[in-house]
């Protein structure tokens, strides 16, 4: 079943085409990498689906019904989440507030705050910072804020999860557990639509790769289809 | 139908109108307290940290921010009502004098935003030093008034009480130990 389809979604600013009727889908329960060169217009295309960006052309769906032109927090609450590139927390929120918050206003049920406090920390146990929960979200190092965001993202009960770039910025060690993460969270039975420029996790997790350049779409397929595509290789190597 | 937009008001006598301002204040501190102790003031924290990423975990930013703006806004109404008393004439124009609009503004700015205590802290050396510089240097108050703002703004974002913790933390030297 597709859960998410996008029929020539197009962002323009000004002259600019940073999305070009990019058509596209994800099936439930699939992990789909979004790879392209700097610029190629990926986490604008991210934008567009959690209602960050008005789109200017073109449609997604989510589960069957449009979802352009809602807003962010409405789209939230149909179950789809996010994070973000530079890791956009609340800084001065302790870490188990920044999780409680995405628990109480994230969904479409009223839950008292003890039940929601009581799934915050399930999560912060699920992302392995439950022994920070006390602490200040900004004293968090960056392999922690990451992991605080993907809770934040997973504490509005999404069925679909946008990450956009979980794993930049960390070492070989914290992308191997970020990795592990991923797959975690897949085996929770929700979506995952990843933006990455990690190629070893991008390969190894996605069962699909959509490649971006210039705003356009030049590629899909399976992590082997896209590692020997000659178009995708043009792209990142330049002949 | 007089054809003005003013008002003569009836003199309400200092005694009424002191404990009716103490009443608002103590109800503005205690809807202050209920509020930093709510889900909705987890929500307006979440949108004074991040509004984006606040919006994207299911908050309606527009509708908290109203919400919250319809109750300062109730406080600021009930304290003019009574203040106008005091001016026996009324109307618009001195009503939304910017002056006095920015005032509350300044001195929540000054005692230090984010903490209870910091604006009536700061109401209260603000008062207090209106007072002062207009008895004492009666011609040149405005300008060290204005001299004290830009000083404080500038040097103390986080406002006197912003300095009080600071200095009971230990000092300046360590404000960068721990980025």
């Amino acid at each position: 079943m597709r859960i998410l389809e996008g029929e020539k979604v197009t962002k323009h600013f000004g002259g600019l085409a940073a999305v070009h009727q990019v058509d596209f889908d994800i099936n439930q329960g699939e992990v789909v990498g979004l790879i392209g060169p700097n610029g190629a217009g990926k986490t604008t295309l991210f934008n567009l689906i959690s209602g960050s960006l008005p789109t200017t052309v073109g449609e997604i769906r989510y589960k069957g019904k449009k979802i352009t032109g809602l807003k962010s927090h409405q789209i939230c609450k149909k179950g789809v989440a996010r994070t973000f590139q530079s890791a956009k927390l609340f800084a001065g929120l302790t870490v188990l507030e920044n999780v409680l918050a995405a628990s109480l206003f994230g969904t479409k049920r009223t839950i008292s705050v003890p039940d929601a406090e009581k799934e915050a920390i399930e999560l912060l146990e699920f992302v392995e910072l439950s022994t920070v929960g006390a602490m200040l979200a900004k004293d968090l190092p960056i392999a922690s804020r990451k992991r605080l965001e993907v809770a934040r993202a997973l504490a509005t009960k999404p069925d679909l999860l946008l990450c956009d770039e979980v794993m930049a910025g960390l070492n070989p060690a914290d992308v191997a557990q970020a990795m592990e993460l991923i797959t975690k969270i897949r085996n929770k039975g929700i979506t995952i639509f990843m933006i990455e420029h990690v190629m070893k996790a991008i390969m190894s997790v996605c069962d699909r790769i959509i490649v971006l350049h210039h705003g356009s779409k030049i590629a899909e397929g399976t992590p082997e289809e896209i590692a020997t595509s000659r178009t995708v290789i043009e792209v990142y190597l330049g002949e | 139908m007089t054809g003005t937009v003013g008002r003569w008001v009836i003199i309400v006598d200092h005694t009424t109108v002191y404990y009716v301002i103490l009443v608002i204040f103590v109800m503005a501190l205690f809807t202050a307290h209920l509020i930093r102790r709510s889900r909705f003031g987890l929500a307006l924290r979440s949108i004074g940290e991040y509004e984006e990423a606040a919006t994207h975990i299911g908050i309606n930013a527009t509708v908290v921010k109203t919400i919250a703006f319809a109750i300062s806004a109730f406080f600021m109404g009930a304290a003019g009502a009574i203040m106008a008393t005091r001016w026996t004439y009324i109307d618009p124009r001195i009503a939304f004098d910017p002056l006095l609009s920015f005032l509350p503004v300044l001195m929540a700015i000054f005692g230090g935003t984010g903490q209870l205590y910091g604006p009536v802290f700061g109401a209260a050396i603000f008062a207090y030093l209106e007072e002062i510089l207009t008895t004492k240097f009666p011609y040149y108050y405005m300008l060290l008034f204005g001299t004290i703002l830009i000083v404080v703004i500038l040097f103390l974002p986080h406002g006197l009480v912003g300095l009080v913790q600071k200095w009971r933390r230990g000092g300046w030297k360590r404000q960068n130990a721990n980025p």
